[in-house]
């Protein structure tokens, strides 16, 4: 990729956080109201974003980001109210913001009709003649009225504006309509020296220019003096000064914000008549950037310097003004962070999983040489063993980040669902901050993204009907985070009408999901949503309920290893708890034998073993083996059996009770137990394919290879198996 | 020591500060052994100020010694970043576009 290609990424990549920035700000007004923290946040998340479309030429960010900053401009002056109307625009704003982020990058195109409708409103509210009081006379007029009114003020047809209508020329419309600058011009006078890294880190003249060109008439001067011995130029060092003048009514920061990615790789000075005070002191042209202007305290042009110097700069001046204000409780403290390549990291944390390999297997054999004679060796190996799992948890806590990476789509989310099935929807997220590790997050999108679709089309009630129950007309949906016994849950709850256990069932009986007279208790009804095919809804609309969901959900959740959990109240609500590992790339587990091949389970399925006799084995029509546990019947299942294993069975075979998910419990019979290990996640369907009943694959410290049990898997593959011999059974005459 | 031939250089497609050194050595060389220079800029489809100085010190460089750059068949990328950069004047003031 190129230079100039580069630095788009790098401006696409920092705009993700000036999102996250502005849809925290946005969602804290929509809690607080007036908030002057979260306003100033928002503003400056916009303004940052519209700075950086212009300098990388994406236009129509640019112009809407221009709006929507002017209308956030308004709002912390306090000239506009900021109430509920003004709240859903700027979030509805924000949104369109992120699509037109995710037109730039290519992944999807924003919709023309609805920028339209939100540029005329934004344009309302700058309108205005004052604030304080945003009703009566300055209540907005129907909608159609006042697109049709605004643009006809602008002087622009009543079709809606598109990029390919709009030249360079009509750009500078957009500056003429800020509210924040008096509309006569001026010039402005820029002196533009170049340092030495200017153009190795990315920052090129040619970029700036073309970004200042919409603030008004640019007019440039270029002495290339600097270019009179071409045997010792410098290819990489720009040896070109200018002097530029911007006639326009562009406001300073506007045009210090075209070189707010240059900070201290150039000398700059902006010579603005407007001014009231003279311009800040200098800071010296340094090597590394922040992102900050800087700019001379001497008012005179510098003299013509040469390709292998920089102008010396006034002594002892005081810091630069930043272009941006101090950070606000609406953001992060500041910290040291480090931009690093994705795939850097997955290298990283695949190494340090085959260095844990290699120690299992230097720590296995060194046990087999006993510990007489070799006490040092027993203890370098033991402390290896100690240091290999701390540089581990060290480089799992690289590739962890903030669940909120998959929380924050959501709230539009729920907007969107509010308007498509006309109920009051809020949706609460709580512990946002909790880590979790990157492969996870991955992955939670889709089964959050369903579980929310259906809490709004089906768990919650509409305004009427909750209000008839004596509840709030506005539905909630509760969204958690937090870490408990070394797993992370989340729980996504509704406030709505519950599962009706009757209907349930009845509809599980009807599909053939269960006999008719199976006896289950409400936890196991209830989980019956999870079988595949099953979908209760009365009409399937584009939202869920095409009966494709819930199934696909659980797969999610176990194909990550995970469980998926579920309690109702009639009435009440419905309550989805996901229970899920830290990370995929290791875990604790419990190796066990079956025939001639090893397997781990997962120990957090593990409830507990026991040795088993056959005389404590009963087969139950209708269930198969079983055991009696405790006064409970538990179900066997025989690991040779499933998966069709080799090689002669012990006097004494060991079951280990295990959970499947809540409520369910199953008895998987193995050979013999191996012991406790923690071991390193291979995929099994990058290396080989999926199989059914299997999560993942390992390599034990012996260098055996261990295929890693997908223990709700499991019970799917018996109850399939078992299901088939029924059948077959039948077709027989039986 | 000029050959007192005219040296021909093509221009890559991208010319930017990682591509920038080789092309400076070739215009060197060129403005070293010939006498003539002849820059062969149809095929750019990006440039920026590292490329378009470097051609305006090659210029400077042959109207030291009485003679002219020779520009062929500049893409409108060329023409588009000098005039982006105020350099427009200073490229072809000293070099013939052909």
């Amino acid at each position: 990729m190129n230079d100039l290609g580069e630095l788009r990424q790098i401006y696409l990549g920092e705009c993700v956080e000036l999102m996250q920035q502005l849809e925290d700000s946005v969602a804290t007004i929509a809690d607080l109201g007036d908030d002057a923290e979260a306003v100033n946040a928002a503003f400056r998340a916009v303004h940052s974003i519209k700075g950086g479309a212009g300098a990388f030429g994406y236009e129509r960010l640019q112009r809407f980001a221009h709006s929507f900053e002017s209308v956030l401009g308004r709002a912390r002056e306090h000239e506009i109210l900021l109430d509920e109307a003004l709240t859903s625009l700027l979030q509805r704003a924000a949104d369109h913001v992120a699509d037109l982020l995710g037109d730039a990058r290519g992944e999807l195109t924003a919709d023309d009709a609805r920028e339209g409708i939100l540029a005329a409103e934004l344009l309302a509210y700058l309108s205005h003649e004052s604030g304080g009081d945003g009703a009566g006379e300055s209540a907005p007029e129907d909608l159609d009225d006042m697109v049709a009114r605004l643009l006809g003020e602008a002087g622009l047809d009543d079709e809606i504006i598109s990029d390919d209508d709009v030249g360079e020329e009509e750009s500078g419309e957009v500056a003429d309509q800020s509210a924040d600058q008096p509309s006569a011009e001026r010039t402005v006078g820029i002196t533009f020296i170049p340092g030495p890294d200017l153009l190795r880190n990315g920052n090129d003249p040619r970029l700036i220019f073309r970004a200042l060109d919409p603030l008004g008439d640019l007019t440039i001067e270029a002495d290339v003096s600097g270019l009179e011995d071409i045997d010792n130029l410098d290819p990489a060092v720009c040896a070109v000064t200018w002097s530029l003048a911007l006639r326009g009514s562009a406001s300073k920061s506007d045009i210090e914000d075209v070189f707010a990615f240059v900070g201290e790789d150039a000398a700059l000075l902006i010579d603005d008549p407007w001014d009231q005070e003279p311009p800040a002191a200098v800071a010296p042209v340094a090597p590394s950037p922040p992102r900050t202007v800087p700019t001379v305290a001497a008012p005179a042009p510098p003299p013509q310097p040469t390709a292998a110097t920089a102008p010396q700069p006034t002594p002892a001046a005081p810091p630069a003004k930043p272009a941006e204000p101090a950070p606000t409780k609406a953001t992060q403290p500041a910290a040291m962070t480090l931009r690093v390549d994705m795939d850097r990291v997955d290298r990283l944390v695949n190494m340090v999983g085959e260095i844990a390999i290699t120690q299992s297997v230097l720590a296995q054999e060194a046990g087999r040489l006993g510990a007489d004679g070799h006490e040092a060796l027993t203890r370098a190996v033991e402390e290896l063993t100690q240091q290999t799992r701390v540089l581990q948890e060290a480089v799992m806590a690289i590739r962890t980040q903030p669940v909120r990476a998959v929380f924050q789509k959501l709230p539009r989310l729920v907007r969107d669902l509010a308007d498509k099935t006309g109920k009051r929807l809020k949706l609460v997220t709580r512990g946002e901050e909790t880590e979790i590790d990157k492969t996870v997050i991955e992955r939670l999108s889709d089964p959050l993204t369903h579980l929310i679709r259906n809490a709004a089309d089906h768990g919650l009630e509409g305004p009427d009907e909750r209000m008839a129950a004596g509840k709030n007309p506005e539905g909630v949906i509760t969204l958690s985070a937090g870490q408990r016994s070394g797993r992370i849950l989340i729980e996504i709850g509704d406030d709505g009408r519950g599962i009706p256990h009757e209907k349930i069932l009845k509809k599980a009986v009807e599909k053939g999901l269960v006999p008719a007279n199976a006896q289950l208790s409400p936890d196991e009804i209830v989980n019956l949503i999870f079988l595949p095919g099953f979908s209760t809804a009365e009409q399937v609309s584009d939202i869920s309920g095409r009966g494709v969901g819930m199934d696909v959900v659980r797969q999610n959740i176990t194909d990550i290893g995970g469980r998926i959990t579920v309690r109702t109240e009639l009435g009440r609500g419905t309550n989805f708890t996901l229970a899920l590992p830290l990370t995929l790339a290791v875990m604790e587990g419990i190796a066990c034998r079956a025939g001639t091949q090893t397997f781990v389970l997962p120990i957090v399925s593990v409830i507990e073993s026991i040795r088993l006799t056959p005389q404590a084995t009963h087969q139950l029509t209708g269930i198969g083996d079983t055991i009696l546990l405790r006064g409970q019947t538990l179900k066997l299942i025989r690991l040779r059996t499933l998966f069709g294993l080799n090689g002669e069975p012990p006097d004494r075979e060991t079951v280990v009770v295990v959970e499947a998910d809540e409520g369910r419990h199953f008895g998987l019979v193995v050979d013999e137990l191996l012991g406790q290990y923690q071991v390193v996640v291979k995929s099994l369907e990058r290396h080989y394919r999926r199989v059914a009943g299997v999560a993942a694959a390992t390599i034990l410290g012996d260098g055996r290879v261990a295929m890693i049990l997908d223990i709700p898997g499991i019970a799917e593959l018996e109850r399939h198996r078992w299901m088939e011999g029924r059948r077959t059974q039948r077709a027989g005459g039986m | 020591m000029s050959s007192g031939a005219t040296a021909e250089v093509m221009l890559p497609p991208v010319i930017d500060v990682t591509a920038a050194p080789a092309v400076l050595e070739s215009l060197r060389w060129a403005l070293h052994e010939q006498r003539g220079l002849k820059i062969d800029g149809s095929e750019v489809q990006e440039i920026g100020t590292a490329g378009i100085q470097m051609l305006i010190a090659a210029a400077i460089a042959l109207e030291k010694r009485g003679e002219q750059l020779e520009l062929h068949a500049p893409s409108d990328e060329i023409l588009a970043a000098a005039q982006e950069l105020g350099l427009y004047g200073a490229l072809f003031t000293r070099a013939v576009m052909t």
